[in-house]
């Protein structure tokens, strides 16, 4: 133990050492920035040095940093360089002296960038630069200005592909953090949204944006958000996935214990829900908590419908979950325990379907249950055209083959199929991904003990569920514990007018979502 | 069988001594080795055939004359 | 210290009812039918009732006069350091007693109905590990988990009863209390013993948010339990009538019949759903109880370590305690209300005496 402790203890202090000693303040010398810049730099293509001085007798040198590319071109050269070069020349001759004066000109009446903020460290240059700014210094000043020209080729706001839905809103995340945070900006028009700032990742330095309303997020919740954010020293977060893996409560989980989506709409429910959002920088999803089970089994959408279909759809898919779970071990544990609690007819056609197949049930469902996830997983990476021939290679011709052979019963075709198709009506990826473990668990357990077995299995889940925790706030919460305000919007999904109170656990320090009595009624007759 | 059940004993030690060990509950640590040592001694003489003193006896004798009175009270049979 | 565990009185109220008669709805019907058949229902009603919501009042008395303490503190504290370890040791080895008895009922009943070629203990053994997994999470997540599960369970239960009742023929209740008043009080005796085992909510009342209401909770537990044993022991004698008395497991017998649309249902296996995660509760309940006792008895901090060990034990005596079901039958027949009245309706009354002529 002590041993290894060393080990992992001096590699952290040798990443921790800092090679270009950018955390050294600003000189006052030009030259001597310029050389800081260039050696830190180094040979990199991508960076533009541009050297130039202003002012009428071009007393004042300066150069500005950018990278090529992470820029908005026209904004360095109509607003930044153009004023520099041209306008900078109609202040009087003797308005330049050197030093700390020029500087405040220069920002006052020169620069028409809107984001413009000065930095005293020369790390703060390079975080500004590489992030897509430009960063301007001038002859006799410790500071530099950092202009915002962010602005870069990306992906426009598109739908997003995973989370499909009828109704509501078409637009969803994208690659770029400004983008993202704007689309939430633009539902949710309160100050009280906050949207913080943090830097994760050694090697990366990956902006994460923090996202909450103020005064309906519990500030335990955000702290804790905050604490674990802070705690992550590594060298790249590439994707929100990654940044799940480093603050879910519990990292071994097979179920979800941290909610994603692309979708703005969402985020921004889940924000007025009292939840903290996380953006990653150069990631379309975005991570929502703390989560409970109920949220992998809603769908935006279900907001957006008439509420009694919405139920309608949410029982559906509560079935589907259970049968995508239990029916294959249903199955093996009916044909080979029980079978008298099969109807007496069903049994006949069932044992005579199953006559001559030369395996156990077990292996049957097992097997099928292998072949229909290795179709899904090679009609999912396939360009789409392959993926369609893949997908009626496997079920037609292997599935009818297979039966005609005698290889497999037709009763575990169907069910195979079944249980397939019921996977793919929950909505959540994450969610219907770890219900397949779920499942091998339970058909070993009914091949052993039955329904005795599911039953039992079903109870070690339903206990590790119910003993989860995210973020603080039990996983199954309106359900167990029961919080009946909440159970409005679970298994039933009430109409707008009578959801009156905010999630318990995470706006339950401020309840109130709306007015009583806002259901619609006829104008009173006098 | 005796072995499995060795090993099973085994499993159940090492998952749960060396936590006490390292957090220093001396006093759990003598308690759960007590009951763990009863209940292998309890499951072994069941494997082995050995006949144990069994409890419900003892508690049907103790309340043996209570019992009957119960019936005397109610008149059944 | 209790670990920082809260759980509410609806939670306990759901807890208590399958405390009392999760493995009652398989046996109980058995033990009625040695002594009453036409009469069945009265045993629920007006006898169990009765006696029950007074056990349980009596029990509740007790534990909110003594609201910060366990049961184990209880009786040190009203009886002295010696006479009150020596109560407390009783208690604590009945209810590893009562933990035993009711794993090796869950065990019978599953051999016995859908697994008869797997041996009893491969079947203790599984349900052993899934309830000694639930008793290291604590009573918190058994609590809630015991709140998801009840209304679905009370639901299909209800339903069960609902089709069933096509087959009731009304005539099977009468004669009205032919055999006087005795019969029925004895045959209420089991199912009493049961609702008995209310004391072990003393054991955690220091986790209760709301102690002051344990009373209403445990007595609310009774009722619901003398309810749904009203619907369910009526409906058994009208479907059955003097049959009763040679079925075993009678009402899964009873949901055998259930046909709708000429089709047998095979709501056996939803019975048999309900019925396991219901033992699931009560084991888990009784098991935590015992943990906890023993913790506080042996004046531990923690009762996490004790699971495991203590499982193998129980276990163990599962096995050991009876040789097969007609010795159960006749053990929860006869000697059980015996001895469950004695110690948990005595000893409580003894304590409420000392705790009078101390004044405490």
């Amino acid at each position: 133990m002590k041993f290894w402790k060393r080990i992992w203890r001096s590699a952290a202090r040798k990443t921790k050492n800092d090679p270009a000693g950018g955390s050294q303040p600003l000189s006052k010398s030009l030259a001597v920035n310029l050389a800081r810049v260039r050696t830190i730099l180094g040979e990199n293509s991508d960076i533009d040095i541009r050297e130039f001085s202003i002012g009428k007798r071009q007393q004042v040198a300066g150069f500005l940093v950018l990278v090529d590319g992470l820029v908005d071109k026209s904004i360095v050269n109509d607003n930044i360089l153009q004023p520099l070069l041209t306008s900078a020349r109609l202040v009087e001759p003797d308005g330049f002296p050197p030093g700390k004066r020029v500087f405040q000109q220069v920002k006052e009446s020169i620069l028409a960038v809107g984001h413009l903020e000065e930095v005293y460290t020369m790390d703060e240059v390079l975080d500004g630069i590489l992030s897509g700014d430009t960063a301007i210094f001038l002859d006799g000043n410790e500071a530099a200005f950092i202009a915002g020209t962010r602005g870069w080729e990306s992906r426009g706001v598109q739908e997003s592909v995973v989370e499909m839905a009828v109704r509501g809103p078409r637009e969803g995340f994208t690659e770029t953090l400004r983008t993202n945070t704007s689309l939430l900006r633009r539902k949710i028009k309160n100050v009280n949204l906050r949207v913080e700032n943090m830097l994760v990742g050694k090697q990366t330095r990956t902006t994460v944006c923090l996202l909450y309303i103020k005064g309906i997020a519990g500030n335990k919740v955000v702290e804790e958000v905050r604490r674990r954010l802070e705690h992550i020293e590594t060298d790249a977060v590439l994707d929100s996935g990654v940044l799940v893996e480093f603050i879910e409560d519990a990292p071994f989980s097979p179920l979800p214990t941290v909610y994603l989506s692309e979708r703005p709409d969402t985020v921004a429910s889940k924000l007025l829900e009292g939840r903290v959002a996380l953006l990653i920088e150069g990631s379309p999803t975005a991570m929502t908590v703390p989560t409970v089970f109920m949220e992998f089994m809603i769908s935006s959408e279900d907001y957006y419908s008439r509420p009694i279909y919405a139920t309608i759809t949410r029982w559906l898919r509560a079935i589907s979950l259970l049968a995508t779970l239990f029916a294959p071990a249903l199955y093996v544990a009916a044909v080979t325990f029980h079978q008298e609690m099969i109807p007496v007819e069903l049994l006949l056609r069932m044992a005579g379907a199953r006559e001559g197949v030369p395996f156990p049930a077990v292996l049957e469902v097992l097997i099928m249950g292998i072949i229909f996830e290795i179709l899904r997983e090679a009609g999912i990476r396939m360009p789409r055209p392959i993926g369609q021939a893949v997908s009626i290679v496997g079920a037609l011709i292997l599935g009818e083959a297979a039966s005609r052979a005698g290889m497999v019963s037709n009763p575990v075709i169907i069910v195979a199929a079944f249980t397939g198709i019921t996977l793919f009506a929950i909505s959540s990826p994450e969610l219907s991904f770890s219900l397949v473990a779920f499942r091998v668990f339970f058909v070993f357990l009914a091949a052993t003990f039955g329904l005795f077995g599911i039953v039992t299995g079903a109870l070690f889940t339903l206990v590790y569920m119910v003993s989860l925790r995210s973020f603080g706030v039990p996983y199954l919460s309106p359900l167990a514990p029961i919080i009946l305000s909440d159970l409005k919007d679970t298994l039933i999904r009430a109409p707008w007018w009578a959801m009156l109170l905010r999630p318990h656990f995470t706006g339950g320090q401020n309840p109130a979502r709306q007015r009583f009595l806002l259901r619609p009624r006829p104008p009173a007759k006098k | 069988m005796l072995l499995l059940l060795l090993l099973v004993f085994g499993g159940i030690i090492a998952l749960e001594a060396p936590g006490l060990v390292r957090k220093q509950m001396w006093g759990e640590l003598a308690a759960f080795g007590f009951l763990l040592a009863l209940g292998m001694a309890l499951s072994m003489a069941q494997m082995l055939d050995i006949p144990l003193p069994n409890p419900t006896k003892g508690i049907e004798a103790l309340f043996k004359p209570m019992a009957d009175a119960i019936d005397k009270v109610l008149m059944v049979k | 210290m209790m670990e920082n565990e809260q759980i509410t009185l609806p939670q306990l109220t759901f807890l208590w009812v399958w405390g009392i008669v999760a493995t009652g709805i398989l046996y109980f019907p058995t033990t009625i039918s040695r002594h009453v058949v036409e009469d069945a229902w009265t045993v629920a009603v007006p006898f169990f009732l009765a006696f029950g919501a007074m056990i349980a009042w009596l029990h509740g008395v007790l534990g909110t006069k003594f609201s910060r303490m366990t049961l184990i503190g209880i009786c040190e504290t009203i009886c002295g350091k010696i006479i009150g370890k020596f109560l407390g040791l009783i208690l604590v080895l009945w209810f590893l007693f009562v933990t035993a008895l009711t794993l090796r009922l869950v065990g019978e009943f599953v051999v016995l109905t859908i697994m008869p070629e797997t041996p009893l203990i491969a079947i203790v053994l599984l349900f052993m590990v899934l309830v000694a997994y639930s008793v290291r999470h604590g009573i918190e997540v058994i609590a809630r988990t015991g709140e998801i599960l009840s209304p679905v369970s009370y639901v299909a239960i209800a339903v069960v009863v609902v089709l069933v009742a096509k087959e009731a023929r009304f005539e099977n209740l009468l004669p009205f209390m032919a055999q006087g008043w005795g019969p029925p009080i004895r045959a209420a005796l089991t199912p009493v013993s049961f609702a008995a085992t209310t004391l072990g909510a003393l054991m955690f009342t220091p986790s209760l948010n709301r102690p002051r209401l344990l009373k209403l909770s445990l007595v609310l537990s009774v009722v619901v339990v003398s309810t749904a044993g009203l619907m369910i022991e009526s409906m058994s004698t009208m479907v059955f009538g003097a049959a009763r008395r040679e079925i075993m497991f009678l009402h899964f017998d009873l949901i055998r019949l259930i046909k709708l649309l000429n089709i047998h249902l095979g709501l056996q296996s939803i019975f048999m759903t309900v019925i396991i995660c219901g033992s699931f509760l009560q084991v888990s309940l009784f098991y935590h109880l015992t943990v906890v006792g023993l913790r506080q008895w042996l004046g531990l901090m923690y009762y996490r370590p004790l699971v495991t060990p203590l499982g193998v034990v129980i276990i163990a005596l599962s096995v050991l305690l009876f040789e097969n079901i007609l010795e159960i039958v006749d053990f929860m027949d006869k000697f059980l209300p015996a001895a469950s009245l004695t110690l948990q309706v005595g000893i409580p009354c003894l304590l409420l005496l000392g705790a009078r002529v101390r004044r405490l």
